[in-house]
């Protein structure tokens, strides 16, 4: 049974606290429109290798140009799409 | 390093496993362990981190910014004009993690903050970042010299220029691997103890410790100097106790003091019935008469333990306070403390002496 993008989209949101250490910070403090960047979540640079490599190693993807990455960590929601269309199944 | 040149340690943040990280305290409370690892009493680090900053640190990384903070904050310094800092081991835990990572995922889809945070000189690194000091930016992994080489360096660098501010700091964690490692060369008790009865066991070995001390040292004395550091000494792997109490001498008089100059000495044994059996003789033999102060059954040894002397040798004289449990044989308190020793040692190789005196 596919994952849909709801399903998804959570899951990235647990993904993001564990991964990125996001203290003080539940998976409902957020939803998929907020900015991953600047103000929302005000993610940086290192955090941004760090999705990199979350999504090669959940979801088979590597993300090789930096210009696309600018726009699939904009928010959870690009996360998402993007990895529905890319995605490697296994 | 001798001279007329005084060196005086403006402010100090020292995070260890007794509650040191207030210096309006002085072991009011004392922490006991009996697993032969000590490991540090934290404060609030949002009272000295940005969050931002502070979720993905590591726990050492955090101990040891939240003390380089205290130190800068004591000393009423925001930006000082270098940075040098001592480690023995490095940030043992995360250099694991990232050498586990590497082969769980055979060298593949590796994460940067694991690498970032296990390189010996991240601190450094960090605290500079931190506070846009852009000066001079050393770190020494000199094992059980590490901390002695980084004062060193410091004292050479206000030498040339008295009014320059450094942030001298070490830091060691009691990390798991190490304590396996350190087990097989006997480092460490196998026996299970209390850490207060550490000076009370006849076998090998001692308690693993850790901690971060920052100074901030410079050449010119204000109303916040704490100490004045006079002068500080290495001896690598002495030959004989003979060798050891002639370097000993030599340092004091070089500093135009005799042993009778002391008012407090403070002892850096370990609890190790071989390798303290050394600097045991040097007590017996030189230091007999002086009154004693020991700290590892406090602190566990590390390789950079001999700071944690230094914080002890600079409040007592900041607060003219000895605290009963540091004292040996329960001395009565000298009228005024104005000079102390410490005598450290790490594995009966790495030896060294400070001298310190009352700020007046």
């Amino acid at each position: 049974m596919s994952q849909t993008i709801e399903e998804l989209q959570l899951e990235l949101r647990q993904e993001l606290v564990k991964q990125l250490n996001l203290e003080d910070m539940i998976p409902a403090d957020f939803n998929e429109n907020t900015p991953l960047f600047g103000e929302g979540l005000g993610l940086d640079s290192i955090d941004s290798l760090e999705l990199v490599v979350l999504l090669d190693r959940n979801y088979g993807i590597k993300l090789k140009d930096p210009k696309e990455g600018r726009h699939v960590f904009q928010s959870i929601r690009t996360m998402a799409e993007y990895i529905q269309k890319n995605r490697v199944q296994a | 390093m001798t001279g007329n040149m005084q060196y005086y340690i403006q402010g100090i943040g020292m995070i260890s496993p007794q509650k040191t990280f207030d210096n309006q305290l002085f072991l009011d409370e004392i922490s006991t362990y009996d697993q032969n690892v000590l490991t540090s009493v934290v404060p609030d680090f949002k009272a000295y981190i940005n969050p931002i900053q502070l979720r993905r640190l590591s726990r050492m990384l955090r101990i040891g910014l939240a003390s380089a903070t205290i130190c800068l904050r004591d000393a009423g310094i925001d930006k000082p004009d270098g940075i040098i800092t001592a480690t023995g081991y490095g940030f043992l835990d995360e250099t694991e993690k990232f050498l586990r990572e590497m082969l769980e995922l055979k060298e593949k889809q590796l994460t940067p903050t694991h690498f970032m945070q296990g390189t010996y000189n991240a601190l450094a690194g960090l605290e500079a970042v931190t506070i846009k000091c852009m000066g001079y930016n050393n770190t020494y992994v000199s094992k059980g010299f590490a901390f002695e080489n980084a004062l060193q360096d410091a004292m050479m660098h206000i030498a040339e220029n008295e009014t320059a501010h450094f942030l001298v700091g070490s830091y060691d964690e009691a990390a798991s691997v190490q304590f396996i490692a350190s087990i097989r060369e006997h480092h460490y008790k196998t026996e299970k103890i209390s850490n207060l009865d550490l000076f009370n066991t006849p076998t090998l070995g001692t308690i693993q410790g850790e901690g971060s001390a920052f100074f901030d040292l410079t050449g010119v004395q204000t109303d916040n100097t704490w100490c004045v550091l006079k002068d500080s000494r290495m001896v690598y792997r002495p030959e004989t106790t003979d060798e050891l109490a002639v370097e000993l001498r030599q340092f004091l008089k070089e500093n135009d003091l005799t042993l009778e100059d002391v008012d407090v000495w403070i002892n850096g044994i370990t609890g190790d019935a071989t390798r303290d059996a050394r600097l045991k003789e040097l007590e017996t033999r030189e230091l007999k008469a002086l009154p004693q102060v020991r700290y590892k059954h406090l602190s566990g040894d590390y390789c950079t333990a001999t700071s944690f002397a230094l914080w002890l040798g600079a409040s007592m004289l900041k607060k003219q306070h000895i605290p009963d449990i540091v004292k040996v044989n329960g001395f009565e308190m000298p009228k005024e403390i104005r000079t102390v020793l410490s005598v450290n040692h790490y594995m009966d190789r790495n030896y060294s002496f400070q001298l310190l005196h009352r700020a007046v």
